[in-house]
Formats: C-alpha cells, structure tokens, sequence
C-alpha cells in the first residue's frame, strides 16, 4: 500500500500546498520508472517495455493535470526548488511507501522483475488491492498492515482533497482562466471549474490505482498502473475472465522477461562516480543540464506560457539521447554508465 | 561598431559540435543504393565517417570570460562580477544545432538555435540573446607543424549579432552598464574562434574543440558577420598567416587589430608563440605601432585581439597616413617583411549574409558592403557572376547547372549612398540535376576592382527544386522517399522516431507536426539539417493531417520491388559499439572539411593543407 503522510486540509492555501505537493509526488516516481525503461533498450522485452512506457506519458499526465489544477486554484506550480527532485537512492516526497517506521527507498536501477514487485507496485498500490488469479501462476502479493493515524494513501489524499475542493466550490477557481498547458504527454486538459479538478483527480487515482472493485482505469479498458506492473510480476496480461469469480485473471497473452535484453548499469549513479574528465562525466553533466532545463521550460510553460512545452518535450527527447549515450559508456567494473537524475545540476568539483 | 569597439570582453573554454556524418558523402543521398550498414563509423570518411550517430548538436561548455576592457580602454578589474563569469548555451530548450549547407558545401557551416548567455555565480543569466544564425568563415590550417593536418588542425571564426538581448538589472557590473549604453540599439556583436577539434572518438575530449570569443556593442545599420573594418588578406601562399580585420578608433587614437583566426598554433589548440610583430601604413618600412602578440594564456585572455599602439596613442599625422593608404602587417624580426595587407586601393566589399537556402522561384536582396580604407563608399561597381567556383567540388554531381536557375541581378550593381550595394538573387526550378540530393548548388562571385584576393567572399546558394501539387499526398508514392533520405542519414533519431517506417511516423505525428511547424531558427526544428525545401515540408505537414488510412496519414500501395524492404520497426538501439567499430582505431588524417578543401583550386595552398 502506497502511504503518504497526512496533512491538514482546511483553506484554499492547504489546498494549493497539496496540489504542490501532488506534482512533487507525481514528479517522484518517474526517474525510477525512466531509468528502468531506458534500460530495457530496444531490442527485447516489447511487452514490458511498452507497459512501462504508457504508465511513465500516465504519470506525466499526472503531474500536468496536478499543475493545472493548482493554475486554477490561483497557484502557481513550482518545479525548479531544489528540493524539487528526490535524492535517489531515498525516500520519495511526503514519506509515500513508508510504513511502520521503515521507509520505502527508491533507487534509480535497471530493469529488473525485483525492482517492479518491490518497489513500483508499492509506490502505485491502492488501499486494498484486488486480488485475481493467475493461471497457471501463484499470487505473489499480500496486502499491507496500515497505521491510519498519521499516514494515508494517495487514493485517500485524493479523496481528502475531492472533499475540500466540492467544499470550497467553483468560486475557489480563481486562475481558472489563466493559460494551462494541454499539449502534454498522457491524457491533459484545462480545469475550469470543480467538476473538471474532479475529473482530473479520478483520472490521476483510478490511472494509479483502479477503483476499489475493478483493476480497470476510469471505466475504460486500460488497466490501473498497479495491475499494470502485476501484469509484468505474474508475467501474464490481466484480462477479462467469467469463469472466475472475481471477473478477471493473468491468464492473457504471456509478457516474458529476457534478461540478456536489459542493460548492464548502473543503479544510483552519481556524476561524482565517472572520473573526472572521463566521457561518462561529461555525458552525465550534459543528461543532468538537460534535466534542470526540462524543469525550468516546463514552469515556465505552466506560469501562462504553454508555448515553452514545445522546448520542454524537446529536451525529454534530448534526455533519452543522453541516457542512451550514457548506456553505452563504459563505467568500469563491467558496467555502463547510467542516468544520473541529480538536480541542480553537480558543480564540477 | 562591432566587437572590436569597447567595451568587450573576452572568454575561452571548449565547444562540443557532435555533427553527424553520415550526410558527409553525397552517395548515401542514394536510397536506392544505400544499405545496412552504411552509416556505421569509418575510418577514411566513406559511409558513416567518424560520427555517424551525431545529433548535429552545438555546445558552449566550461566557457569563461577571461578579460574585458571598459569604454575608457581600461582593464576590468577582478571585482567586477562580470569577470569569471560563465558563458553559455541553452538552458531551457535543446542545444543549439550545427550545420552544413549540403554534402557538396560543407565549407560554411551554421550555427542555429544559439541563444547565448552570460550566467553569474548564482547561476542566474547576467545577461542573454538570440545569437543570429550565422556560418563559419576563412577555414585553415592552424597547425603548420603537424606532419598530418585533417580537420582537427583547422581553425576558423563565426561572427554574428545578438538580438532579443535581455539584461539582468539585478547583476551590479560597471562593464554590463557600459555595454548597454554603448549598445543602444540593443544589439550585441559576438565573434568565436575555433580549433584544436578531436575527431578521436576513443577520447573524453572527442567532437569538442577550443573556442576563444570576444563580446562588445553593435549598430543596427552595420553588418552583422563580419566588421565594416580593414580587411588584410596575407600577401601570397607562403604567408604564414590568415585574414584578419582591424578597425581604427580615432576617438581613442588607436588601431583595433583581431589576429583571432590569423595566428598559427605551435600544437593542435595550443598555444601561439610569443613575438613582435609591427603595423605600418602604405610604407613597410616605417612602423606606426608595434604589437606584441602570444605567449601562454595571451589567446584566452585576447581571443587574439590587439590594441596598437600598445602604450600611447597614434598621432594626427600617424591618422591621417592610416585613412588613406592600406594597413600593413609586418615581421620586424624578418627586415619587416609583409605578411598580412589590406587592398592596394583599399577596395573591399563582403556580403553581410553569404549562405542562402531558396526554393524554386524564391528571390533574395543580399546586401554587399563596399568599402574603402574601412569608410563606407558610395558609387562602387561591384561585378557578379554565378556558377560552381568555390564551392566544395566533389565526386558527387556536377554543380552550379543548369546555369540559369540562379541569376544575380543587376550585374554589375552600384553601392548607394551608405555604401550598400544591392544584389538579388532571383531563382527558377532548376529541375532534378542532381538525382538523389535535391535541388542544385550555386555560388554568386562578386568584386570590386582592386579588392584582395579571398576564397572565401562569395555567396553559396542552395536552391530546391520545385515540388508538384499533390492533392492527396500519401506515403507511397510521395513522402517515402524524402522521410527514407532522412532516416537513412541520421541514425541517431531510429530511437526517437524511425522517418524509415510509416508506422513510426503515424504513431509519433503530433511530435513530428510540431518540429516541422517550428521557425528555422529554432533548436528543434526539423530535419536538423534544415535542407528540406518549404514546399516538401509543406507536403509533410499536409499529409500528417490526412487521415486515410483508418485516421492515420494516407499510406497509398507500395511499388512491389519496395514493399519488403521497408523496416515496419524502429530499428533497436545497441548499448555496446559493434565489435567491428570497436576494432577501429581513429584516423584524424582527414575528415570531409579537408578533403573538400583539397578539391577547390587553389584553396588548398592557400589554407596550408598539405596534400
């Protein structure tokens, strides 16, 4: 179960300061789903490869619909801080995954079915996850023990915020005519009024985390995030199955995992482990500018410049480049050099 | 007014052009020849060259100012924040890109997309503009020691303006105030130096190379790539030097020489040795000013840029003779004999924009400013004529025809009274001469009576050919064969979108319709390479938005002989280099700027590349 540390919700800045705090959240998880996309290449694992890709453009839809939400609020969204981007390996923001006192730490690693089980289908679990047979596979997953007190899930921290926002009302929407981005990966449009943040947050939860009785995503046929991963874990595509109770099953088309087709990097680079004046640091250095300039175009296209998104989605493009670039450099020790994600950008020592 | 005047400043550190080199040989033009394989790195320049998975990208890194002179002439000193402070690319959109006008003109390569800044301590943009897009110039070989020159041992110079700039109030700078008040059109004059360029991929440094640049004011009205000065040109084919500029200051009574790119380097990007060298005008015997040039860290601190004479100034007398006889540049070591010379007469003329990329029926007014001792002249003939001379002669097809494609009109043309004189390039379908590459390469030769000798003052022209109305554009027939082109020469984008596979394509058309929506001038136009005509990149844009083969872009039958051999994939992307690259060891020899300059008469003494 996913856990994010529980908050006060009480005026329309509490409100703002969520919505700060959702992008952030959003933001968290795409390095560690990036880097493990990058290293699966091109050559094998389709199947997995194109789960993580959809759930990656979901997430950065997340993080835009966050944004617009807190344009309309009166906000403006923020994602140059430097706190902005966790420190991998660590935690990610607000304690999300935490539990019992143990934080969830995230690394930035290649792709591996470990990496996916533990750490992604944790960050992306719903309250009470679904439970569907695999046939002819064993369940793998068990639900989690929660301290309700003082931690809650994303889907929970939405719910709150859903409540908060039905009680501020329409007049709370203040920016809604302000300039809000839409030409973005995933599934973006402009909140204009509360039925829209609504929509949105069902979008961001039901993506995520399906509902509370189907594995489905805001009614369509696409699959929550969560089963998504499932689906790579049980290493069979969940579908539709009446001969079960529960209606669906793995027991779709196979998603087989090579291992030969992930790169050898690797996992939490820093740009300090590359040798100074070595390929790999200056790669490194080019991947992390990139990244802070991939920040700053997207806050400027999301502070009534939506122009600046065209600069912003040529640099992810420029960001793949890099990463690849990096995967083919040697480290030492037999490895690859790999994404660095470090922001702000390392001073050269 | 240009960098030459005050204030400026100067900075040093490397640049990075990560070219790629696949579009180097005009035969992988040929979709119908080239095959797998052929954009895998070589070593003698064939197929893929040395590069092949470059993104054409453009980087400043590590850059510093160095040094800068205030409006009185007097040395910046430390404490001023300007010194030490970064000067940089880019920040929030991709890097800039570099460009070769065609695989049989790569001899003016372009800057597009830069938009320079000047970032202090807290990382903030001191200041910043829109560097115009604007091509190298006077390519030579640097290093006279080197037993084996290639394109590593060039060197050569871009000048441009900055435009759009912006100022940072909050940046308190005595040198940043001087310059916006003595920029008061609001616009900057930026020159880079380059050389010293590692083509051994095997190297940390590998596709970056040393630049030194200096900053200071412009005017509106002055040409924006290359100074409205005195142009000296060296003597004859021994003259170990190449072109320089200078301008007179006779407000502060001072020769402003830029020996930038007319110094040779002891070692590849290395240091230029220390001397004394001496100006005269007119007579070479009687020096009005001494100039001591070199030594370590001089380059960096100067970007080769003298101030003369070096203490003092020049007297009436000294003025009067400089305005009226041509500048000389002499070796006081060697009976002070001349090495560079302006024009006997003083004559000189240059084309503010000398790269032009046209499509059929398209016209341009190239603006071509004559001068005389550096003083705008009105009432100058200036003689035109259009065909191949200068341009990069190669083993691809002929050039410059058919010959009336291209024609400069009025020949010859008068410059007006500032000493502008008015050329256009008016254009017509120059049909398919040369099959696989589109369109025809032209270069317009001009000249005033007396001017000096320079290979490189002449317009190159690519001019497309005309596309036919297509009222229903589909895959097959009409835009494989452009899209396969591209995807053939830029391996790097197959990850990204494979332009050799419809089914890429239609997976990716909102990206691609915005890239090829985008201004010219923009980092992330595209194709990269900007040698797509107007009109093609109108077909594509009309066929990205038809919608029939069930919503997705028109796909229409392939020919049989094609159909099989179209990847429907996006090609895998490797993580380790082939072993059969692997295996290769790097041959800095060459590369396709040496080779080119081998080919044109008379060029390739000139520019010291031995044979």
């Amino acid at each position: 179960m996913i856990l994010v540390e529980r908050k006060p919700l009480e005026t329309v800045e509490d409100v703002q300061r969520a919505l700060q705090y959702a992008i952030e959240i959003e933001h968290s998880t795409i390095p560690p789903y990036l880097v493990a996309l990058y290293s699966l290449g091109t050559a094998k694992n389709d199947a997995i490869r194109e789960i993580l890709r959809g759930i990656v453009i979901q997430e950065m839809g997340h993080f835009a619909l966050a944004a617009n939400m807190l344009i309309a609020l009166g906000g403006t969204p923020r994602f140059t801080d430097p706190a902005f981007v966790p420190n991998y390996p660590g935690g990610l923001p607000f304690k999300i995954g935490d539990r019992d006192g143990k934080a969830l730490v995230v690394h930035l690693a290649p792709f591996s079915i470990e990496l996916v089980r533990d750490t992604f289908m944790v960050i992306e679990s719903p309250e009470d996850p679904l439970h569907f047979q695999v046939k002819p596979h064993p369940a793998l997953f068990a639900a989690l023990a929660v301290d309700q007190e003082t931690y809650q899930t994303i889907g929970e921290f939405y719910d709150a915020l859903k409540a908060k926002l039905t009680d501020l009302g329409d007049a709370a929407f203040t920016g809604k005519d302000r300039p809000q981005p839409t030409g973005f990966p995933g599934d973006v449009f402009a909140i204009r009024s509360l039925a829209d943040a609504l929509r949105a947050i069902d979008v961001i939860v039901q993506q995520g985390e399906g509902t509370k009785t189907t594995p489905l995503a805001g009614g369509g046929t696409a699959v929550a995030h969560y089963y998504r991963f499932e689906q790579i874990v049980k290493g069979f595509a969940l579908v539709a199955d009446k001969s079960v109770p529960e209606g669906y099953s793995f027991s779709g088309d196979p998603i087989p995992f090579d291992p030969s087709g992930v790169a050898a990097i690797l996992t939490d680079a820093k740009t300090s482990d590359y040798a100074d004046g070595s390929m790999a640091r200056r790669v490194a250095l080019q991947f992390d500018t990139a990244y802070a300039g991939l920040l700053a175009a997207l806050e400027t296209a999301f502070a009534g410049a939506p122009d600046a998104l065209t600069n912003a989605i040529g640099m992810m493009y420029d960001l793949l480049i890099f990463a690849q670039k990096l995967m083919a450099t040697p480290a030492g020790n037999g490895k690859n050099a790999a994404p660095t994600f470090e922001f702000p950008v390392p001073v050269a020592p | 007014m240009s960098y030459l005047n005050r204030p400026r400043l100067h900075f040093a550190g490397r640049f990075e052009a990560d070219v790629s080199t696949v579009n180097n040989d005009p035969a992988n033009f040929d979709t119908a020849r080239f095959v797998p394989g052929d954009d895998q790195r070589t070593t003698d320049n064939s197929k893929g060259a040395w590069n092949p998975r470059g993104t054409g990208s453009w980087r400043l890194i590590t850059c510093a100012v160095t040094a800068a002179t205030y409006a009185d002439g007097s040395a910046v000193a430390a404490s001023d924040p300007v010194i030490g402070m970064a000067v940089a690319h880019n920040r929030d959109r991709v890097a800039p890109k570099i460009v070769d006008l065609d695989p049989q003109q790569q001899l003016v390569s372009m800057i597009w997309g830069l938009e320079l800044r000047l970032v202090d301590r807290s990382g903030a943009d001191a200041l910043r503009g829109a560097f115009e897009p604007a091509a190298f110039s006077d390519l030579w070989g640097r290093v006279p020691s080197d037993p084996n020159p290639g394109d590593f041992t060039l060197g050569a110079f871009y000048q441009s303006a900055l435009t759009q700039v912006a100022w940072n109030d909050a940046v308190d700078s005595r040198w940043l105030r001087e310059l916006r008040a003595a920029a008061g059109d609001g616009v900057l004059s930026v020159k880079f130096n380059v050389d010293g360029f590692s083509m051994d991929w095997t190297s940390p440094v590998f596709a970056t190379g040393r630049i030194v640049g200096t900053l200071g004011p412009a005017a509106a009205n002055e040409p924006q790539r290359f100074v409205l000065g005195r142009h000296l040109a060296p003597v004859d084919q021994s003259s170990p030097l190449n072109f320089a500029v200078a301008v007179v200051d006779e407000s502060a009574r001072r020769i402003v020489l830029d020996l930038g790119n007319a110094l040779p380097t002891t070692t590849l990007g290395g240091p230029i040795s220390a001397g004394t060298l001496a100006l005269a005008a007119g007579d070479s015997q009687t020096a009005v000013a001494t100039l001591s040039v070199g030594g370590d860290g001089w380059y960096e601190r100067t970007a080769g840029i003298c101030e003369a004479p070096a203490d003092g100034t020049l007297s009436d007398a000294q003025l009067a003779q400089i305005a009226n006889a041509p500048l000389l540049l002499v070796d006081p070591g060697n009976a002070n004999a001349v090495l560079l010379a302006e024009a006997a007469n003083g004559a000189h003329v240059r084309a503010d924009q000398f790269v032009y990329r046209l499509g059929a029926g398209e016209s341009a007014d190239v603006a071509l400013y004559t001068t005389t001792f550096g003083r705008r002249t009105a009432g100058m003939t200036v003689n035109s004529s259009v065909g191949a001379q200068g341009l990069q002669q190669s083993d691809g097809p002929p050039l410059g025809v058919p010959a009336n494609a291209v024609i400069a009109d009025p020949s010859p043309t008068i410059s007006d009274a500032n000493g502008v004189a008015t050329l256009t390039l008016r254009t017509s379908d120059p049909g398919n001469p040369r099959g696989f590459i589109d369109g025809q390469l032209y270069a317009v030769q001009y000249a005033v009576d007396g001017g000096i000798a320079d290979p490189y003052n002449f317009i190159s022209v690519l001019l497309w050919s005309a596309v036919p109305e297509i009222a229903e554009p589909a895959w097959w027939p009409d835009l494989q064969p452009v899209f396969v082109q591209f995807g053939n020469l830029y391996p790097i984008m197959h990850p990204i979108v494979d332009l050799r596979s419809y089914d890429s394509i239609a997976a990716k058309r909102d990206l691609l319709r915005a890239v090829f929506s985008l201004p010219v001038e923009h980092p992330n136009y595209m194709p990269v390479t900007r040698d797509l005509s107007g009109a093609k990149r109108k077909l594509i844009l009309r066929w990205l938005d038809t919608t029939g083969n069930n919503g997705l872009p028109n796909l229409g039958t392939p020919p049989p002989s094609l159909a099989a051999a179209v990847p429907r994939k996006a090609e895998a992307f490797a993580f380790a280099v082939a072993p059969s690259e692997a295996a290769l060891v790097p041959n800095e020899e060459r590369g396709a700027k040496t080779a080119a300059i081998l080919r044109i008469p008379g060029l390739a003494a000139k520019v010291k590349v031995k044979p």
